[in-house]
């Protein structure tokens, strides 16, 4: 940890009330999935393991990489956002930007890979968790790229930005929450024996 | 700055229409057809068969009773846009608002026709097994997949109440993030013809039902008594001013 990171710790959050509101409500979801994909997979332990065995865990792995990286990008966006470093601010979100484009590419080369050898979301039990608990993360993520597209096109001048602050933690927030959600299901999915 | 009128006549309206899907429609759907909570789509042809030959009357009156109550969710949404168009009024044209009195009429017809599929499987109750379990089928899949009129509804709502920057907004902005969150819940429900035996996306499952059902119920229920408090309150300041 830096002094810049110091720093961060000690400004006060700005971001309202009701996004972690929503956060929490998010993740109670989620956690009902988790919840759901443990459950199937008590029920039918040899299916889900000649599944997860039928997965390439490098694209998870990759995958995880690109949105940790994308998620440090949008901190130090949110951070420079705070400073009104306006050229560092929109330089991390153009590149968190560049993650999440990255992440949604690798899905549907994974997803593609999939259905081409013969595995879709009624083959059984272990694909229709897959398919479905990975298809909403990633509708997460393409609608938190579309929030941080739209700040790149409309929260980039200083005045802009200073206006917005908590607006666009609210966003880095909301990505940090895609991205933890996805370190679970990747290690739940495709790692957990 | 913003027009201040009587605003009860419309609660009432509100408050009664609610009263009455509630009556009608959990009555007939809970009680008297027996449909909610949904059979599970994993019955066999004989087993659906005989749902609707040992029940008939009751899945007849029942759903009868759901379609007047489906009705009375109009006047209410209704009456939720004329609140959101306080709001947007300043903007010009409403159009969250009428997008949400629009979505409202879809989210009625849809929760409307699975009864008429339901009903006409009981109608002619000696015809051949296959094309009542079909009526069944059609009526449950209807019931519960679409859900983009209600998930536009919410965003609507939540719009507008993000966008009320005035002292004592209607809507507390936790309940405009949590109507967001409501319209993100319904994503799940085109998984629904997925599961044909069960499993927590099925029609009777845990997401398709327990939440998509009783979620915006709650959320709809808490929206209610907030504003009639906030009006209470608005009313008395104005009886004082």
């Amino acid at each position: 940890m830096n002094a810049a990171d110091d720093d961060l710790l000690e400004e006060r959050s700005s971001v309202e009330a009701g996004v972690w509101v929503f956060i929490l409500a998010d993740m109670c979801i989620f956690s009902l999935y988790f919840g759901v994909f443990a459950w199937d997979k008590h029920l039918h332990p040899e299916q889900f393991a000649q599944g997860q065995a039928t997965l390439n865990s490098g694209f998870g792995a990759l995958n995880t990489l690109v949105l940790l990286t994308s998620s440090y990008f949008m901190a130090s966006a949110v951070h420079a956002a705070r400073a009104q470093r306006i050229e560092v601010y929109v330089r991390s979100i153009r590149l968190a930007i560049v993650c999440g484009l990255v992440f949604f590419v690798v899905k549907t080369v994974e997803y593609t890979e999939k259905i081409s050898a013969g595995f879709h979301i009624a083959t059984n039990e272990f694909y229709r968790n897959y398919f479905s608990f990975t298809g909403f993360h990633m509708i997460h993520v393409i609608v938190g790229t579309s929030f941080i597209i739209y700040l790149l096109s409309s929260i980039r001048t200083s005045d802009q930005v200073r206006a917005n602050t908590s607006f666009i933690e609210g966003v880095g927030l909301y990505w940090h929450m895609v991205d933890l959600l996805w370190v679970v299901l990747f290690s739940l999915i495709y790692l957990v024996p | 700055m913003y027009k201040t009128y009587d605003r009860k006549p419309l609660l009432i309206i509100a408050g009664v229409s609610m009263l009455l899907t509630a009556v009608f429609y959990v009555g007939g759907m809970f009680a008297i057809s027996g449909f909610l909570p949904p059979p599970s789509p994993g019955l066999s042809e004989a087993e659906v068969v005989n749902l609707y030959r040992e029940n008939r009357t009751s899945i007849i009156a029942g759903l009868s009773m759901a379609l007047v109550g489906v009705g009375f969710m109009l006047p209410l949404c209704i009456v939720g846009s004329v609140f959101m168009a306080e709001v947007e009024a300043e903007d010009g044209f409403p159009f969250y608002s009428v997008m949400q009195g629009l979505c409202a009429v879809v989210t009625v017809l849809f929760t409307a026709f699975p009864t008429f599929a339901w009903m006409a499987a009981a109608f002619r109750i000696e015809r051949s097994p296959e094309l009542i379990v079909m009526m069944h089928d059609l009526g449950w899949i209807m019931w519960a997949t679409p859900s983009w009129g209600f998930a536009f509804q919410g965003i609507c709502v939540a719009v507008v109440g993000l966008k009320d920057k005035r002292p004592k907004p209607f809507i507390p902005r936790w309940m405009s993030y949590l109507a967001l969150w409501l319209a993100a819940g319904m994503t799940a429900t085109p998984l629904v013809p997925f599961y044909t035996n069960s499993g927590p996306f099925a029609w009777n499952g845990l997401f398709s039902f327990w939440i998509a059902f009783f979620a915006p119920v709650a959320w709809d229920a808490i929206l209610f008594f907030l504003i009639v408090n906030n009006v209470k309150n608005g009313q008395q300041e104005l009886v004082e001013a």
